[in-house]
Order: C-alpha cells, then sequence, then structure tokens
C-alpha cells in the first residue's frame, strides 16, 4: 500500500524528485515524525495532484521550503518547495514580484538588490528560509515600526486547497478591498489553508542611506531607559534591539554587556543628524561604547548577525522561548518585574527586546520548565496591557481572566475555519492553533 | 405641496453622504438619523414622494432642527438643510396651521407688541414669584427662570424717540427688538452710550414690532409679512443712515430674509431692498462703518473674554472677524477663543422650550466648550444666546457670566 | 414571534429611548449614500458589549437577522435593511476607552467618529492614518468594516494596516478578543484580517484596539498642473521610481476642475488637462530634497505649472478644490455614481482613457478623481436619479468600467467595499474556488447567516 503511493507520487513529480529512504530524508526533515517520502514538485499542477492523491488516501501532508517539520507525519508526506524556486517577474513600474514559494529567502533579497529594490522583510531563518515560509509563518519583525508587518507585502497568491482546487486571489493594487481579504489571512496560517505555489509580493525602493549604531551598556536597566528616550523624543529608528551579554557577544565578540543595536535607513540628511542624536542620547544614558557603522561590509555583517540569531530563535531554539509584548514604552519597567521572575536578565541564557515593537523574546535555560514560566511570564506582561504571544498566549489570557467561554469562543472558531478549507485534515498536521 | 415642490430640486440634490451628519448639533447630540439634515432632507422627501405622511415623528424631526445652518456649510453639494427645513415648516403651517396651540400661542404673542408686554409684566410679577415657589423648578426645560432678567419697564419705554449729539458723523436707527427691551434693557442702553460716545444721532422708534423671525421659522409667513411691512415702513420714515440691531437672529431677518420673504411681491421689493441695504449689525457697524477711536477706550479690571458666534451671526449674516476686533479693541481685555465658538448654543427661539431635553444637551456643550477656554466672560452678539448662555452656566454652577459685546465696550466708555 | 414582540424585547434590553421602531425611524435607516434602500423591523442602540450579546441572542432565538451600521455613510449599500432584520446602530457606543501614545495603542467603542478620535488624538501631538474623505461623519466601526482608506494610504496603508485587536460578539453571542495592544497579539489565525473589511458579515464589533502615529514634524504640499492626463500619470510614476513615498498624489481630470472652479472660483486654469496634489511628510531637513526631485520630474513630465505652498493658508487653498470636488458635480447634474476601481499604477493612462471611452460610448458625462498613487480611482458617472433610461445607462457604464479595471489587472473596489451595489460584479474578480472560500469563511463564523445577510455574496 505504502509503496504503491509512494510510486505513485514518484509518478506524479518524477522518480528523482521523490525520497524515501531514512536517511536520505532526513536532510529535509526537522523532529521525530517518520514520513513516508519527502517529495519535491516542479509546478502547481504537481502540487494539486499529490494533494488530491492525499485525499483519496487520506496521506497527511507538511510543507517546508527546504526543511519539513515532521511532526504528526507518521506515514505522510513532506513536500519540499525548492524547485519551486523561480522569480517568475519584477514590475519596476508597479513595484512588484511575482515569486515561487520555494525561493530562498536571502536569494530574493540578492537579486532584488542587483535590481536596486527591495524586499523588507526579515527572513525567519537565514540559511534555510523561504519566500513561501516567510508569508507562511508571517509575524512583524523588528523592522515593522517602519515598514510595517510581513503580511502587508502579500498583495496575491495562487495555493492549492486542501481539496487540491486552485485558489488565486489578489492583483498588483496596494488597494483592495474586494471579498474577503483572503490575502492576509492567509499569513501566518502556517500551512494549514493549502500550499502556496506562486506569490505576488510587494517591494520597495531602496533607500538613500543605511547606516547603524552599536551601543554597549552595562546595565540592563540604563539600556531600556535609553531606548525609551529615543522614542520620548520621537526618535524612530528602522531598527531598535536589544540583546543581553550571553546573546551579545555572538553579535560583537568585543562586547562587553547589553548590547542596542539600531538600524536608521532613510534621507542622508535626516539619518545622519539622528545618528548623532542617538549616539549622544546614548552616552549620556550610561552607555560605554557607542560605535557608528557606516561603511557597507560593517552594516550588511552587524544584520546579518541579527538574522542569524533570530533564525536560531525560531529554530534549534524555538522550544526554550517565550514570546511576549508589552509596548515600547513599558519595557525598562516590564524587564525590572521579569528579573523577579528570572534573577539577573543579564546572566539569564538569552533576552532580546525589540524596542519599537515592546517585543520581548526570553530564553529559557535548556532544562527550564516552559509552560509554568509562560504562566508567570504572561500574568506579567498581562499587568502591562501585553501578553504572552500566539494562540499559547491567548489560552493563557482566557485562563488568567477564568474567561473559559472566550477560549472556547477562540478555540471553536479557529477550529471551525480549519475545518471549513480541510475537513479531512490533510494539511500540517504538526500544527496545533 | 407647492411649497416643496419649489425645492425638489434641491432635495433631489443631495446625494445622502452624510458629510452633514457631523455638522448638525441635535445630530451629534441625539444620534438619530431623524434629527440629522441628510435624515430631515430624505424624509421632505418622501413626504414629496408620498412615501410617508406628516405624522408627530414627521414633525418632530422638522420642528427640532435649530435652522442653524451649518449643515449648508458641509455640504459638498450645495444644499442648504436650513432651507429645506423652513420650506416643510411653510408646509406644514399650509397643511393644518401651527401646532401645537402652545407654540402657535407662543409666536402670537411675539408677534404682538401688547401681548408681549402683558407677558412680561405677569412673568415678572405673579409668574417669577410663583415659579420661585415650585420646588425645583428653578430651571424650567433648562433656562434659568429665576435668573432671568425682566426689565423694570420696557426700554422703549425708558428712552426718549430721538437721542441727539452735536454734529452727528451718522443718523442711526436702533431697531432694538423683543429681548432687548423686555429683558436685556441694559444692553440696548449698551447700544446707546456706543453709538452716542461715537457721535451717532440715535432714532429709536416706538412703534417698532417683532421682526418676524419667530413666525417666519414656523412657516407662518403672513404674520411674518405683517411685522416686516410695519418695520420696513416705520424705520424708512425715519430715513435714517443705518438700520442698528444688536440682535444678530434679527439682523439676518431684516437684512436677508425679508428679501425671501418679499419676493413673491415685485412691486413692493424695490422697498424692501432700500430697507435691507441699511441694515448693520452691532459690531459690524461699529468695526466697518464708524472709526472706533481707541484712544478713548479706558481700561478697566483685566478681563479674560472669549466669543460665542451666534448662528445668525456666523452662517447667516457670515460677520466673524469684527466682534473680535471690536474686543480686542478694548484695553486690558485678553481674548481668547474657545473650541466650536461658532456652534449653536441651543437655544434656537422655541427649540429650546419644545425640545429642552435636546437643547439642554447642547446648551450643555456649549458651556463645558466656555470652561474649557478659561474665559470669565462670555461676550456675544445675540441676546437670545445670552439668555440660553447664561442658563447653562448657571446651571452647571459655573461663575462665568455672558455679556454683549456692547456692553464689553460700553464700559470702556465709562469713567 | 411577532414584529411587536420583537420590538418589546429589545426594549427590554436597550430600554426604550434606544429602539427605533417607528415609520420614520424605519425609512431613515433604510438608505445610506447609495441609491438603495429597504425596509427593516426596528433600529436599535446599544450601548455596551452585554447590549451586543443579548441582541445576538435574541436575534438567535426569535429569528431576525442583524444589519450592523455606523453613520450610514458607506457607498456600497453595506447597511440596506431588508425584511425581517433588526439594524444595529453603533454610533451610541462612541466612548475612547484609552488613549497611550507611549504605546501608540487607541482603543476606541466603533460607534466613534473618526474625526472626534482625530481631534482627540491631535491635541496629543498624534494622529490615526486612515482618514477617508468622510471622515467627519464615518464611525471607526464603519471604516473598518469597510476597511476605508483616504488620501494618505499611498504612504500609511488603509485601515486593516492599523487595526492591532478586536473585540466582537460573534453570531451565537460569544466574546472574544482577537489581536491586542501590540503587533503579533493574534491567536492562531490572523483573526483581526479577517474582520477587517468583512463588511458586518461575519462578527459584531463592541472594541477596537488602534494604532495611532505621532505626527509627522514636517509636511509640504504642491500643486502640479498638466495639459495632459498622461502627462500627470507619468509624474506619478516617476516620482515613486525616485524612491519618494509622497502622502498624497491626488488626481483632478479637467472636468472636475472645471466644477470645482464653479464651485471655489480659486482661478483654476479651465483648459488644463488634469492636476495633481503632492504631498510629502517626514524629517524637515529631508523636505527640501524631495521637493526639488519631485519639481525636476514635475517639469520633464512637462508640467504647466507647479506651486508649492508656503503657508498653512496656501495648503488650504491648495487642497480646496479638492475637497469640495465630489459635491461640485452636482452644479452640473443632481446625482452622481461614484465607482471605486483600483489598476495597478502602470494601467493608471489605460484607466483613465478607457473611462472617457465608455463615457463617450453610453453618452454620459464623467469625471475623474484619482488617488493616483495606487491606482485607486473614482469616476464620478453623472445623472439624475429621476431619469430612468439614464440611470440604466449608469448601470451599463458602471459594469463596463468595472470589467476594464479587472482587464488591467485591477480589482472592483479599493476602499468602499462591496455590499450590495458590486455584488453582482463579484463573479467576475473571482473564481468559483475563491467563491467557495468566501463561504467558507462566512460559514465558520456565522454558519446561520444571522449578520448582514446578502451583502458581499449571496450564500
Amino acid at each position: 500500500m505504502s509503496n504503491e503511493t509512494v510510486n505513485r507520487i514518484k509518478g506524479l513529480v518524477g522518480e528523482g524528485n521523490v525520497v524515501d529512504s531514512p536517511s536520505a530524508m532526513a536532510r529535509y526533515l526537522k523532529g521525530q515524525g517518520r514520513p513516508l517520502a519527502v517529495a519535491m514538485p516542479g509546478n502547481t499542477a504537481e502540487v494539486a495532484e499529490i494533494v488530491k492523491l492525499a485525499n483519496e488516501e487520506g496521506l497527511k501532508i507538511a510543507v517546508g521550503g527546504r526543511v519539513v517539520e515532521s511532526r504528526g507525519l507518521d506515514g505522510g508526506l513532506a513536500l519540499v518547495m525548492s524547485r519551486m524556486n523561480q522569480v517568475l517577474e519584477i514590475d519596476h513600474a508597479n513595484l512588484t514580484a511575482t515569486v515561487q514559494p520555494g525561493l530562498a529567502h536571502t536569494e530574493f533579497s540578492r537579486i532584488l538588490a542587483e535590481q536596486n529594490l527591495v524586499f523588507p522583510p526579515e527572513p525567519n531563518v537565514p540559511k534555510t528560509g523561504s519566500v513561501g515560509g516567510c508569508f507562511a509563518l508571517g509575524e512583524a519583525d523588528s523592522q515593522a515600526f517602519q515598514y510595517m508587518p510581513v503580511r502587508t507585502y502579500l498583495l496575491g497568491y495562487e495555493m492549492v486547497l486542501p481539496n487540491g482546487d486552485i485558489l488565486e486571489v489578489g492583483n498588483k493594487c496596494i488597494k483592495n478591498v474586494s471579498g474577503y481579504d483572503l490575502i492576509h489571512f492567509a499569513v501566518g496560517s502556517r500551512g494549514t489553508l493549502g500550499i502556496f505555489t506562486r506569490l505576488l509580493v510587494k517591494l520597495l525602493p531602496p533607500p538613500a542611506v543605511k547606516m547603524a549604531l552599536v551601543a554597549d551598556f552595562a546595565s540592563l536597566p540604563k539600556a531600556c531607559q535609553a531606548m525609551a528616550t529615543l522614542i520620548r523624543r520621537r526618535i524612530f529608528p528602522t531598527r531598535l534591539n536589544l540583546l543581553n551579554p550571553a546573546l551579545a557577544a555572538g553579535i560583537d565578540p568585543g562586547s562587553k554587556g547589553n548590547l542596542v543595536m539600531v538600524d536608521l535607513t532613510g534621507f542622508k540628511n535626516s539619518t545622519e543628524l539622528l545618528a548623532e542624536e542617538i549616539a549622544g542620547i546614548f552616552h549620556l544614558a550610561g552607555s560605554s561604547e557607542v560605535q557608528a557603522v557606516k561603511e557597507a561590509e560593517g552594516y550588511a555583517k552587524l544584520w546579518q548577525g541579527w538574522l542569524d540569531l533570530r533564525g536560531e530563535l525560531n529554530t534549534t531554539w524555538a522550544e526554550r522561548v517565550i514570546d511576549f509584548n508589552v509596548g515600547p514604552m513599558k519595557l525598562a519597567a516590564a524587564l525590572q518585574a521579569l528579573t523577579e521572575i528570572t534573577g539577573d536578565l543579564g546572566a539569564y541564557p538569552g533576552l532580546v527586546a525589540e524596542g519599537l515593537l515592546g517585543r520581548v523574546r526570553l530564553l529559557l535555560p535548556a532544562a527550564g520548565e516552559r509552560e509554568e514560566m509562560a504562566v508567570k511570564v504572561n500574568a506579567l506582561a498581562m499587568s502591562f496591557g501585553g501578553n504572552v504571544s500566539g494562540n499559547f498566549g491567548s489560552k493563557l489570557v482566557c485562563r488568567a481572566y477564568n474567561d473559559a467561554e472566550m477560549w472556547e469562543g477562540i478555540e471553536s472558531l479557529l477550529g471551525q475555519i480549519r475545518r471549513q478549507f480541510d475537513p479531512k485534515g490533510i494539511l500540517a498536521p504538526g500544527v496545533s492553533l | 405641496m407647492g411649497v416643496l415642490n419649489d425645492v425638489y430640486e434641491m432635495l433631489n440634490t443631495c446625494n445622502k453622504c452624510g458629510f452633514c451628519l457631523t455638522a448638525c448639533k441635535t445630530y451629534k447630540t441625539d444620534l438619530r438619523e431623524p434629527l440629522s439634515p441628510r435624515g430631515r432632507i430624505q424624509l421632505i422627501k418622501k413626504l414629496v414622494d408620498g412615501v410617508i405622511e406628516p405624522d408627530q415623528d414627521y414633525e418632530d424631526a422638522i420642528n427640532s432642527c435649530l435652522l442653524c445652518g451649518e449643515c449648508a456649510v458641509a455640504c459638498p453639494s450645495g444644499v442648504k438643510g436650513n432651507e429645506l427645513v423652513l420650506a416643510a415648516r411653510r408646509d406644514l403651517k399650509l397643511r393644518h396651521g401651527i401646532k401645537p396651540f402652545a407654540k402657535s400661542f407662543a409666536l402670537k404673542t411675539l408677534a404682538s407688541p401688547s401681548r408681549l408686554e402683558h407677558g412680561f409684566n405677569f412673568f415678572k410679577g405673579v409668574g417669577k414669584g410663583l415659579l420661585k415657589r415650585i420646588d425645583g423648578l428653578d430651571y424650567f426645560r433648562g433656562v434659568d427662570i429665576r435668573n432671568m432678567p425682566a426689565a423694570e419697564k420696557p426700554f422703549l419705554e425708558q428712552v426718549p424717540e430721538q437721542i441727539t449729539v452735536g454734529d452727528p458723523q451718522k443718523k442711526v436707527a436702533f431697531f432694538v427688538g423683543c429681548f432687548l427691551n423686555h429683558s436685556l434693557d441694559g444692553t440696548a442702553h449698551s447700544v446707546v452710550k456706543v453709538l452716542t460716545k461715537n457721535n451717532c444721532d440715535v432714532i429709536i422708534p416706538k412703534d417698532q414690532v417683532c421682526c418676524g423671525l419667530p413666525q417666519y421659522a414656523y412657516g407662518d409667513f403672513e404674520s411674518a409679512k405683517a411685522n416686516a411691512r410695519k418695520t420696513i415702513e416705520s424705520f424708512l420714515d425715519r430715513k435714517p443712515d443705518a438700520v442698528l440691531t444688536a440682535c444678530a437672529s434679527c439682523g439676518s431677518m431684516l437684512r436677508d430674509e425679508y428679501l425671501k420673504l418679499f419676493a413673491d411681491e415685485p412691486g413692493y421689493l424695490p422697498r424692501v431692498k432700500e430697507f435691507c441695504a441699511k441694515v448693520f449689525e452691532f459690531s459690524e457697524f461699529v468695526e466697518d462703518q464708524i472709526k472706533l477711536d481707541e484712544s478713548k477706550l479706558k481700561a478697566h479690571t483685566p478681563v479674560k473674554v472669549t466669543y460665542h458666534d451666534p448662528c445668525h451671526m456666523a452662517r447667516h449674516l457670515k460677520i466673524t472677524s469684527q466682534p473680535r476686533q471690536v474686543l480686542k479693541s478694548i484695553p486690558r481685555l485678553q481674548f481668547v477663543e474657545m473650541n466650536e465658538a461658532n456652534r449653536c448654543c441651543g437655544a434656537s427661539g422655541l427649540v429650546q422650550a419644545f425640545y429642552h431635553q435636546l437643547s439642554t444637551d447642547i446648551t450643555r456643550q456649549k458651556t463645558q466648550n466656555i470652561v474649557d477656554s478659561g474665559a470669565e466672560v462670555v461676550a456675544t452678539s445675540c441676546p437670545a444666546c445670552m439668555l440660553r448662555i447664561q442658563g447653562g452656566l448657571n446651571f452647571a454652577g459655573k461663575q462665568q457670566t455672558v455679556v454683549h459685546v456692547a456692553d464689553l465696550l460700553a464700559k470702556a466708555y465709562e469713567d | 414571534m411577532t414584529e411587536k414582540d420583537v420590538v418589546e424585547r429589545l426594549e427590554e434590553i436597550v430600554g426604550k429611548k434606544n429602539v427605533q421602531a417607528d415609520k420614520i425611524g424605519l425609512t431613515s435607516y433604510g438608505y445610506d449614500a447609495t441609491l438603495l434602500s429597504g425596509v427593516g423591523m426596528a433600529t436599535v442602540f446599544p450601548l455596551s458589549t452585554e447590549h451586543v450579546v443579548k441582541l445576538v441572542k435574541l436575534a438567535n432565538e426569535a429569528g431576525f437577522t442583524l444589519i450592523p451600521r455606523g453613520a450610514g455613510t458607506n457607498l456600497s449599500g453595506g447597511t440596506i435593511p431588508d425584511g425581517r432584520c433588526v439594524t444595529v446602530n453603533f454610533s451610541r457606543m462612541k466612548k475612547i476607552l484609552d488613549i497611550d501614545t507611549e504605546n501608540f495603542v487607541a482603543v476606541v467603542e466603533p460607534g466613534l467618529v473618526n474625526f472626534d478620535l482625530q481631534a482627540e488624538l491631535e491635541k496629543k501631538g498624534f494622529y490615526y492614518p486612515p482618514d477617508p474623505a468622510s471622515y467627519k461623519a464615518t464611525t471607526l466601526g464603519g471604516n473598518l468594516a469597510e476597511c476605508s482608506g483616504g488620501p494618505r494610504c499611498f504612504k500609511y496603508g488603509v485601515t486593516r494596516d492599523y487595526i492591532l485587536g478586536l473585540e466582537v460578539v460573534l453570531p451565537d453571542g460569544k466574546v472574544i478578543q482577537t489581536g491586542g495592544r501590540n503587533f503579533n497579539s493574534e491567536p492562531g489565525y490572523d483573526l483581526t484580517r479577517i474582520l477587517v473589511g468583512s463588511e458586518g458579515t461575519l462578527a459584531l464589533l463592541t472594541k477596537i484596539f488602534l494604532r495611532i502615529l505621532p505626527l509627522p514634524a514636517a509636511k509640504k504640499t504642491m500643486l502640479a498642473i498638466y495639459n495632459q492626463v498622461e502627462d500627470a500619470s507619468q509624474t506619478v510614476s516617476d516620482i515613486v521610481a525616485a524612491g519618494i513615498v509622497p502622502t498624497t498624489l491626488e488626481m483632478m481630470d479637467n472636468l472636475l476642475i472645471n466644477t470645482a472652479e464653479d464651485a471655489t472660483g480659486a482661478g483654476l486654469p479651465r483648459d488644463a488637462g488634469a492636476l495633481l496634489i503632492i504631498e510629502i511628510d517626514g524629517h524637515p531637513e529631508d523636505m527640501d530634497e524631495q521637493v526639488e526631485t519631485i519639481a525636476g520630474i514635475c517639469k520633464k513630465a512637462r508640467v504647466r505649472e507647479f506651486k508649492m505652498a508656503r503657508t498653512a493658508a496656501e495648503v488650504d487653498q491648495l487642497w480646496l478644490a479638492r475637497r469640495v470636488v465630489i459635491g461640485s458635480v452636482a452644479r452640473r447634474r443632481p446625482s452622481y455614481s461614484l465607482q471605486d476601481i483600483t489598476v495597478p499604477r502602470s494601467m493608471f493612462p489605460n484607466m483613465v482613457s478607457g473611462i472617457l471611452q465608455i463615457a463617450k460610448e453610453r453618452n454620459l458625462e464623467v469625471g475623474i478623481l484619482a488617488h493616483a498613487g495606487d491606482g485607486n480611482m473614482h469616476p464620478l458617472v453623472l445623472f439624475d436619479q429621476r431619469i430612468e433610461e439614464e440611470v440604466e445607462r449608469v448601470h451599463l457604464a458602471e459594469k463596463d468600467i468595472c470589467a476594464l479595471a479587472l482587464e488591467l489587472g485591477g480589482t472592483l473596489s479599493g476602499e468602499h467595499g462591496i455590499g450590495l451595489l458590486k455584488k453582482k460584479y463579484l463573479t467576475l474578480e473571482f473564481s468559483p474556488v475563491a467563491m467557495a472560500c468566501f463561504a467558507k469563511i462566512k460559514n465558520s463564523f456565522d454558519p446561520r447567516h444571522l449578520l448582514n445577510p446578502g451583502k458581499i455574496m449571496n450564500l
């Protein structure tokens, strides 16, 4: 039976594009699941055929750009989209690109740079992340204050639905309110609503100037205060990120304490003025060293370091991260309060704060108990008007409010939507909403 | 139906975009569509189209309009909601006269000088005393009855028909108006003082009557015309250089509405035009027609003053800068603007009596803006606004006082 | 349950003065800013989430539908009642619950008027970017339901980009919160995004978490007048390609220049082909450089006259024509149909000439107003609603315009929504698969079709 299924899949996508030996599959998989095979479809029709076959055989499917999450995929099929990696069109007049979902995020950025264009979203994982994955996960990254959340860059897509139908929505218009907003709703649905097979994305012209500032702070509260001062004085850089010493060392080996990374992109005059003003504020706020990074190579290296760290948080360390939001100006107080739970944050395994979003990611010790910790952190975040993020967070919030009805409402609605789209439960078995 | 057919083109031009909603104080306060300009216009149109009947709810929608004219300013298509409401009221009057009886009685009283005087005499004698004894009736329908001023005797009986100065620069006929005559006689004296101090002869015709606006506003064009004719003849007979009023509402009636009222009498119209061309509002006259000699103005205690633009001033007569100029020319007077200075105070003739809850809520917004401005004194140019706003301030337990622009200016001529 | 019983029950829930079921009331809530109208059973003004929950439960029990309504200024027929339904008028739920400028969040009730929020924010040096032309009257709940745009969209995006979270009452009476005060607060699916622009068909809003921004430190307003529309289009493309993102790129064509001039007498040249209002904002020290670049681009595109406002009064003067333009067409004909098609920026000149062609073929007058930066166009087709034959031609022209927009890779609606008015054209834009997906969304939230039935699509 299973061999026959694999053969049928081979028939659909070509023998050479299916891998079914455990050893060969390993490089495409993460997690402990044991799928039947890994297939690499080459076009939309093949994806649709595979999904139809999965419907017939009750086969579960999970999708990835380079690597597929195998949780829940025992006996199922992993789809790796790496063959569907083309840039189909770059439209300079409308500032859009049409790409295939398996296109590597970093490769896309490189191609665009050659054409003097930018796709702002940060890759989730620089080494393996695809453009499809970027939207499947979809979040507000640390540039979101200036460039808006990732979803705003998706203008349309083609998607194979769980029943094998092909859905096409969107167009090159920035403004579009026709019908329900399936376009942005798909962002962050983590492969549960369908499989992206083509994406229409929004691009930007590059900023005139890019530069960075890196500031060392011995004291975490002082670093937070420095960031708050910027916001109070209405200085909003592109990125304003804070790392605790354990993570700072990975980016800047010379750093001695907490590191504040400032990204400035924009017009020349204001950017230079802002850089000076920020440096001054940081000095006054007690930074031991503020360093301006103006040359392209240093700038690129610095932010590559940030992206790599982000990648680690999203992959290797994902199970150890608690992610919460409190609002930009509440960071200082929230982190102060956090120390009562964690002890000295300077010595903690990891802490990343995105200053303009008021978002914190806490990397727990390897042996830590995540749920118990999350309950505490959520209570803290809620006292500052925020909460632990995602579905997990909502559940905790409802629990904290003792509002079982709301949780039931949310859960049943999410389940209802998923069932409407995927009544047989074929797609993304590892994703629990 | 003829009246409404005449305005059907304008009714049809309303595209229901809703831009007028925010401009309308009754809508913003109550938030029901029938109390909005768009709502009223659509109801009028549906009445003409025969879709609805003129029932009580319809009349409430039409009669609760403040006629403040803000919707006309806001309308991108140039539809004048206040004029359409006026036509609808005329239509109602033609259908069945003015209802209810209390309103018709009030309008008749206003139209007749003798009845009006009896009314005020009753009020300041027995009536006021009686009302004071009724617990909780200090504020009758949002009007501060206890503190409502009543002249000892009408202003017209207090002054001679003609006050002359040596070598006058202008001969001014003063249209006093009902409120200044019977209630705010002090303000009428202020007007006379400013005029005489500025070398103007003042004629105060004893036979003057109500300008006719209250009747006109409820569609009783016949009564309004009768009063208008009396006014025009009486004043033109005196051959003044100018007809002056210190009441914005009277001013808009005398200067603009008379022309519309007599549009159907081409034979008489030239006479009306002659009259209208002579009509000036107080601060307009002071600023534009006579040169205010600022050096003659004396400083008194410093005072912080804000200005309330009466609807008839801001949107009908379109006089907004002159009263502010007058105020700013007074020594040691600090002028501050309030938020929404030109929005209706809620008085609007009989609306305050018949839709008092709505009117009171609107007044409350006005008094709040006054308090927020930090002013100690509110100056304005309409006695109806003065009484309404003072009542509202008293009701809210606020210390601010309301005066006429003329009162502040007259004070600057005191030694 | 009879209609009378329903009204009594409604009065029990919200109190007598918050229910309107008389003839005048029914008439007054039967229309919006379109030519459509209908009649329901009653209009009810809830004052709290609790009221809304009770209304929803009553609707389930008594078997009537609910039509959410704000100020009723929508241009799509989205609030037209029909038969056994109750209009839920949110305009009395208008509290500002919180303005947190330090964390860029405002929390409001849905009946709050956009302008009233802006006024409060301005006192604190902040603003809420989406500002549809009707912002003085429209409620934020209505803006959200239609995903309204406005002239600032090109730089700042539409309503959906400024909604952080919601409290909604689901059609089964359950209350849920989606999103929150921060980005990344969605539970699982981005429920907030599907609710924005859902035109009141999925859930009833009771609380909105909005993203607010500090007012820009500097702003420059420019006016460029052209002999030909093509030159104006070229300017728009070149500005964008130069890496400048204006807040506003508003275009008016010859007919509208003339009606605006009729209305204002501001001195616009009546023989001009098009005018552009260009506005940029940002850091003061970046303004001159951008203005210079823009002036150069305009010149290259054969601009006939280029003006930059130097004072606030001059800014007002430049905006004057744009502000009065929609109504000013009433001076020519009493009625107008306002379309909301959007095309890719590169197709803008084709769309303009296409619209003029359609107008000619259908023997109609049309003026074109466009948010040119984002390709969103509002052709104003002029007519008189009393002339049936002409209304017919207007409908045909509307259909032609929609079809052309889709042919050029555009969309039916950039910011007004579908409602009843454009529902019949929806299948021109969406495949049966997409329509089926819409149904899946609707059925997930509202399987009994309790909310705003018949809007967007028939189910």
